[in-house]
């Protein structure tokens, strides 16, 4: 079976410290392509660092990893064809919208750079794929409720028709309900486009819910890939250590 | 129908706030007879708005009305500016969502949790003050050493600047403590811990305690009564231990759109109006 992540030995330093001890220490992981792999783990973990390193947001890092069979190198950005073949997400979707921007503009932005010259049929189609109505391409953010803000934040990174999607506590800003609905959309995303997700959370029932296969990390180091059998057992074992302190 | 004592925490009868766009709080009336009480619902449901007529803190622009609104038979509606703030923070705390944001990020965590005191026990001298925030530390479950009293905000987890607000707002002994989402910035883990604390402390002290949630196992585990608000007005009452069996289909939503290994692989039920 293809790879759409190999991690071999990976330690990752924060940019800013490189001589301090590693934030996330000699990581091994493979995740399968079309899966939902879970990352959990409590606050400062380390999860989020591994998955900027996915993304390419941070180049400290040393080991061996290969994103959907191209090695990446530390140092070095995501190149070619990984630059659109993966995307994330992030937590706070007010945080990464532009706040002066409509939403026509910040999604109309990755479709140009794909060489697109006629986007408005691409940008209503985007809006109904991730539940929108397409009205609301003239809204600005602060005009959009928080669930409707991260279905705009999906679908940015979705113009680029990613095989990898990285998500960074996608649902932990949001209410319960509105969580439902973005829980919905991610698993009808992977069904309709057979993509991978990467998802970081820290709350073990959304891991329980969407993912095929998860991994537990704790200070700074992660555990073995688990089954859905064992990831079950693993998140509801009611003597899950507690926080930091 | 029996009428509610009125020394009772808390009465609201029809209270109302408006704005310019219209009524952000819609009518609700209940009586808080004590104990955990929760006011659950969506964001933009009007649930922090009334915590925030209860204190007094609607911003400007907004207008409260209400038939009655009785604090332990105090009428709020009368209240002058001078009644605010001799009743916010010394008999009605609160306790909000964020430590990152409702600390003072210049000021250390004695002092924080010394403000309660120096503003409404004035006869306290300084020893007794500091007697008082140490113990105080300990009950929430924080060791008052030196390093934790001369500690900023910023040096805090999210865990231990929650048990500082907490600290921070119980520490004048208020009879009624307004709790907005007080654990949606923690860990799984610290949730439990919190809440926990929250309800020990109130039993302890004999507080009321409001609970603002969206999180409705967390309500039902552990307050006594839930108030299910939309749109700004109050949909049903129930007992907390009750919500899994909810008449109202909406409440019923509410309560199975939490994901679980149960759900593996199925659809979460989402609110006719809200899905695409």
């Amino acid at each position: 079976m293809t790879l759409a992540v190999s991690m071999r030995d990976v330690s990752i330093r924060h940019a800013a410290a490189r001589n301090v001890t590693p934030s996330v220490r000699e990581a091994t992981l493979a995740i399968r392509q079309g899966e939902i792999f879970g990352l959990v783990g409590p606050s400062g973990c380390g999860k989020s660092t591994l998955l900027r390193v996915l993304a390419g947001l941070n180049g400290y890092w040393d080991g061996a990893i290969e994103l959907l069979s191209q090695p990446l190198s530390p140092g070095v950005p995501l190149t070619g064809a990984l630059r659109h073949a993966v995307q994330m997400v992030f937590q706070d979707p007010y945080a990464s919208l532009h706040p002066r921007h409509t939403i026509g503009r910040a999604l109309d932005e990755p479709l140009r750079l794909m060489g697109e010259r006629d986007t408005a049929s691409g940008l209503d189609e985007v809006m109904r794929l991730v539940g929108l109505d397409p009205r609301l391409l003239a809204h600005y953010p602060h005009q959009l409720s928080g669930g409707q803000r991260q279905r705009v934040a999906i679908a940015r990174a979705l113009l680029t028709r990613p095989r990898l999607l990285l998500l960074d506590e996608p649902t932990s800003a949001l209410d319960k309900s509105v969580q439902a609905g973005i829980l919905n959309l991610l698993n009808r995303l992977r069904a309709q486009f057979g993509m991978t997700l990467v998802l970081v959370s820290h709350d073990a029932d959304v891991i329980a819910h969407l993912c095929d296969r998860a991994a537990l990390m704790r200070a700074g180091r992660l555990g073995p890939a688990l089954d859905r059998e064992a990831l079950v057992r693993a998140l509801t074992n009611p003597e899950r250590e507690t926080g930091n302190e | 129908m029996n009428e509610p004592m009125p020394t009772l925490p808390l009465i609201v009868e029809r209270l109302t706030v408006r704005a310019a766009q219209g009524a952000l709080v819609d009518g609700i009336s209940f009586c808080h007879e004590g104990g955990l009480v929760a006011l659950v619902g969506e964001s933009g449901s009007g649930k922090t708005m009334t915590a925030r007529a209860l204190l007094g803190l609607t911003p400007r622009g907004c207008r409260v009305e209400a038939q009655r609104l009785l604090f332990r038979g105090q009428d709020l509606l009368a209240a002058t500016p001078a009644d605010w703030r001799h009743l916010r923070g010394r008999h009605i705390g609160l306790v909000q969502q964020d430590p990152r944001y409702a600390l003072n990020p210049v000021k250390t965590v004695a002092w924080q949790v010394e403000e309660g005191l120096r503003l409404h026990h004035r006869h306290l001298g300084r020893r007794e003050r500091r007697e008082r925030v140490e113990a105080m530390l300990t009950a929430v479950g924080l060791t008052p050493n030196r390093r934790l009293l001369n500690a900023y905000p910023h040096h805090l987890s999210g865990g231990m600047g929650q048990r500082v607000m907490l600290a921070a707002s119980l520490i004048s002994e208020p009879a009624l403590l307004i709790a907005d989402e007080p654990t949606s910035a923690l860990d799984e883990a610290l949730r439990r811990q919190a809440l926990d604390l929250i309800a020990s402390l109130a039993e302890a002290r004999g507080m009321a305690v409001l609970l603002i949630s969206h999180d409705l196992p967390l309500v039902a585990h552990y307050c006594r009564q839930a108030l299910v608000m939309r749109h700004g007005a109050l949909l049903e009452t129930l007992p907390a231990g009750e919500l899994a069996h909810a008449r109202h289909p909406y409440t019923q939503m509410l309560w199975r759109c939490q994901p679980s290994a149960a759900t593996y692989g199925q659809q979460l039920p989402v609110w006719e109006e809200d899905a695409p």
